[in-house]
């Protein structure tokens, strides 16, 4: 017995090692299978020892592609997709109860060769995940790549838009991601597939097919009804796909039920097996009736649509879908234990955690740890306004204290009715240092959806987050069916052009709009006016690349899995990307707080105090400070943001307004506007050597401001509730779609009930102040450090990053140091 | 073919490799000059220095720089500034081995 194991959980309680904690606390099952995990989360930028490339999807898709040249391009990805439903190896893990897997084995990630040629070349020059025998899988990864690069979507998209504004976005320095409909975050519509199922979809799409075959069939049909074609087209592969996954599903319920009769011995994981398999029966083809059907026609269905794409985000209400479900069995008919349904809840997040496929080089830059942002939502309120918190929201809080994986993660909607055991919950979490869940601001949050996307009060209460932190409602007309990374800007380029006339300095090229030489503005104003041409352009340059993307994907990358789960999509014959939604569109903002310090420190101490020239401050910017040491320091001493100091603070609520007044200028395809939101991930780390020296202090390489209205690393140095004064600033409904805002506290302060109840008044003052977001790193630097030297012995240990958590030991030494930096407040008790 | 035309023809095409990509002993991927894409994926990036006409150069990770005049070799140092573009983890999948 090791010595951790000989440790009372008293020893452990009381020393804060909660991932030991976890391991005593669990049953056997999740022990178990939390522990059989395959990490697909990368660490640094590489896969972990072990993950190899799952080649079956790749080869069932492409063969039945190649097979069906004559059917539409969404046909043919319908029928791709069912040989792969039809045909992938499935297997079924011990003492799992869920079923579901992206690949055909544990270890495996899948690939989509049909969307990026930059991606298979990525792949195929990989020296880490190639499986054995490698010459022979290199082959056919080369045939693979040949065949789609041509035709992949990314080939067709790059096309699309004119080659400077293309050049531009490939290299990174003003934003991320690619305007591709198959690398997107897709909220889902769960109240219309589990009144239904999908053998109810199905029947309504036959009932369109007939009425649609009565207009062009039965008759010479008028020129408006000629767009029943292309609608039967879209309906037919709707239904090719549907019912493949409903046979997908039942192929697992087919290989549960030979292990159970000819080979499992154990009379328990028998009757589980035969349970598995009349789940597996029934769901997702019929709608759910009990718990382990409703968790597992979840599950199907987000691995399905994994299968069609590379979903990068999870957007989902869990406790609010499958709250009626845990209800019934464990408080109404007893049919389980609430011991049960913590196990069959950690494992559906364990199932979520393993999800992963080769992705794109950015993606493990930014998303160190994880597979994608897989944010998803808890609490908040009922569409009439009741508190919404369940039995099943305690359920997920405590099954994620056992299981400890680093995805998905969880936001909770705060409102001032929520129920105390359920805050007692949350903020156990927290404190036991998962780093999540983040606390959203729930009336803040719904009326902002209704300010910005013209959602009604009772749709806009049934909001999930769509990505990290963006609110979109899972109606009918409120799901958004993807939002491409792409419209993510690194705002704080928009400084360094101001101060160069639109000259890039790290590539050393032209790049923003000519806005003047910075050395002969004269004025403040003159500075500002260039920053906010430098941005708005930044802001059009991407937004024109996602509106042509997104208007052009029913017809470049048409998703007819997932068209086939909109209720809308079914109504009308149309296409998810097709833009007849209410719209949730938004501009991420990397690297946003840096702005306003930056504009703040030059208003002061060159236009006011006149300390310095402006050709003084372009020549130590051009010299990215190198001997220019003293004056950096008065630029770093500058006021800052996050000291409940008016003088910089305006600089910054001025900026956000500016940007929320631009932000109605410019339309997505659905009509709506592109509202800003501030976040990070971790590209505060990656985006380091993007941008040049700026007036805030920083040099090239630094990293950057953490989160989205986070004060800086160790510049707000007046305690939490100026922070809070600073933030409070922003119009938090009117000026940004969400913002982010990092905190770090301290585990001893927060111990036990007092600790609780400093807490609980810290959230009301934050709910008070109308702030949108919070979230806390609650683990001390004793423990960080220790794990940065033995990280063997804490692979449990989670942290947040910005928008998202991950175990700290899958963190580069950089952005472990950062958290570290991070300053530790300390609540008035 | 205007220049940016050119540099889209030079990115999408230089990409797309019949045989694996070897690292040659001096290769942009050690330069400081070297600039990577971190929205795309494939190794692909720009040369900071060397330009035709107005526009830079497109180059790969694995473009030989034994010839290059303006070959400034990274340092390769853990450092605040440049470790994260090479990550350890990293390295050894483009064949980037220590020294």
């Amino acid at each position: 017995m090791s010595a951790v194991e000989m440790r009372s959980i008293e020893d452990i309680e009381k020393s804060g090692q909660w991932w030991w904690w976890a391991e005593h606390k669990r049953s056997q099952r999740l022990d178990y299978l939390r522990k059989a995990i395959w990490k697909k989360g990368a660490k640094g930028s590489g896969y972990n020892p072990g993950v190899k490339l799952d080649l079956e999807r790749a080869l069932l898709f492409t063969d039945a592609f190649k097979a069906n040249e004559a059917d539409s391009l969404r046909m043919r990805y319908a029928k791709a997709l069912a040989n792969v439903f039809d045909n992938i190896t499935i297997f079924i893990q011990d003492n799992a109860q869920i079923m579901g897997y992206l690949g055909s084995r544990p270890h495996t990630i899948i690939w989509h060769p049909e969307i990026l040629f930059l991606l298979n070349e990525d792949l195929y020059n990989d020296r880490t995940v190639i499986p054995d025998p490698e010459d022979e899988n290199l082959a056919i990864i080369r045939e693979l790549c040949d065949y789609w690069n041509p035709i992949c979507t990314g080939a067709k998209v790059f096309n699309l838009v004119p080659p400077e504004e293309i050049v531009k976005l490939l290299t990174g320095v003003i934003g991320w991601g690619l305007p591709i409909a198959r690398i997107g975050y897709a909220t889902k519509q769960w109240d219309y597939m589990f009144r239904l199922g999908l053998e109810g979809i199905i029947a309504e799409i036959d009932a369109q097919m007939a009425e649609a075959e009565e207009h062009i069939y039965n008759k010479v049909p008028e020129p408006d009804e000629l767009r029943y074609y292309e609608k039967l087209d879209v309906w037919q592969s709707m239904k090719v796909i549907l019912e493949a996954v409903i046979r997908w599903a039942r192929r697992y319920s087919r290989l549960a039920r030979i292990i159970a009769e000819d080979f499992e011995t154990d009379p328990k994981r028998k009757e589980e097996l035969l349970r598995i398999a009349e789940v597996c029966e029934k769901v997702p083809g019929k709608p759910p009736e009990h718990l382990q059907e409703s968790l597992q026609f979840d599950h199907f269905i987000q691995i399905a649509c994994r299968y069609e794409a590379c979903e990068g985000a999870w957007p989902c209400r869990p406790d609010y879908w499958h709250g009626p479900f845990y209800d019934k069995d464990v408080n109404i008919e007893g049919t389980i234990t609430h011991e049960e349904a913590i196990d069959l809840t950690g494992e559906f997040l364990i199932r979520c955690y393993e999800v992963g496929w080769f992705w794109l080089m950015l993606a493990r830059d930014t998303l160190q740890g994880i597979t994608g942002t897989w944010v998803w939502t808890l609490g908040g309120v009922n569409e009439d306004g009741t508190d919404a918190c369940n039995d099943m929201t305690d359920c997920m809080l405590e099954a994620a204290r056992m299981v400890r994986v680093a995805n998905p993660t969880f936001a909770f909607r705060y409102h001032p009715a929520v129920r105390m055991k359920t805050m007692r919950q949350v903020f156990e979490c927290i404190r036991q240092g998962l780093g999540y869940p983040s606390m959203r601001n729930d009336p803040v949050l719904i009326t902002n959806a209704m300010h910005w996307h013209k959602h009604p009060l009772n749709e806009a209460r049934r909001w999930v987050h769509q990505a990290c932190m963006s609110p979109c409602p899972d109606t009918k007309l409120g799901c958004q069916p993807f939002r491409m990374a792409n419209a993510t800007i690194i705002a704080a380029k928009a400084v360094e052009y101001a101060l160069f006339d639109g000259y890039d300095n790290t590539l050393q090229m032209q790049f923003g709009p000519h806005t003047g030489d910075a050395s002969k503005f004269a004025s403040y104003e003159e500075l500002h006016d260039a920053w906010y041409t430098q941005l708005k352009w930044m802001m059009d340059t991407l937004v024109k690349l996602t509106n042509g993307g997104r208007y052009m994907a029913e017809h470049l990358d048409p998703r007819p899995l997932l068209s086939g789960l909109y209720e809308r999509c079914v109504e009308e014959g149309v296409d998810s990307s097709h833009p007849s939604e209410r719209g949730n569109s938004w501009v991420t903002f990397f690297a946003w707080m840096e702005t306003g310090d930056s504009l703040a420190a030059v208003k002061k101490l060159v236009f006011e105090d006149k300390k310095y020239t402006m050709p003084q401050l372009v020549e130590a910017l051009q010299a990215n400070w190198e001997g220019f040491e003293e004056m950096r320091m008065d630029f770093v001493r500058a006021p800052k943001w996050g000291n409940d100091d008016d003088y910089v603070d305006q600089v910054h609520v001025r900026c956000h307004q500016d940007v929320a007044k631009h932000s109605w200028e410019i339309k997505d395809p659905t009509g709506n506007p592109w509202p800003p939101l501030p976040e990070n991930i971790a590209a505060y780390v990656t985006n380091a050597t993007k941008v040049w020296a700026l007036p805030n202090g920083r040099r090239l390489g630094d990293t950057l401001y953490d989160g989205g209205c986070s004060p800086g690393a160790g510049m707000d140095k007046k305690g939490p509730t100026a922070v809070l004064r600073s933030v409070a600033k922003i119009d938090h409904i009117g000026d940004v779609r969400a913002t982010l805002l990092n905190q770090r506290l301290s585990p001893q302060q927060l111990a036990g009930e007092k600790g609780f109840n400093v807490w609980y008044s810290y959230i009301k003052t934050w709910a008070d102040l109308g702030i949108d977001h919070v979230q806390f790193n609650m683990v001390d630097n004793e423990t960080l450090k220790a794990a940065q030297k033995e990280p063997e012995k804490y692979p449990e240990l989670i942290v947040r990053i910005a928008g998202y958590s991950a175990h700290f030991v899958d963190l580069n030494k950089k952005t472990q140091d950062t958290i570290i930096a991070r300053h530790v407040q300390e609540l008035g008790g | 073919m205007t220049d940016w035309e050119s540099m889209r023809q030079q990115w999408l095409q230089g990409a797309i490799t019949k045989g694996r990509r070897e690292m040659p002993e001096k290769a942009c991927a050690m330069c400081s000059n070297f600039r990577q894409s971190s929205a795309s994926a494939a190794g692909d990036g720009i040369c900071s220095v060397i330009k035709h006409d107005e526009q830079n150069r497109v180059v790969f990770d694995n473009t030989d720089a034994s010839d290059c005049g303006q070959f400034l070799e990274m340092d390769r140092m853990r450092t605040d500034t440049s470790e994260f573009m090479w990550d350890p983890e990293f390295r050894p999948q483009r064949q980037l081995h220590e020294k």
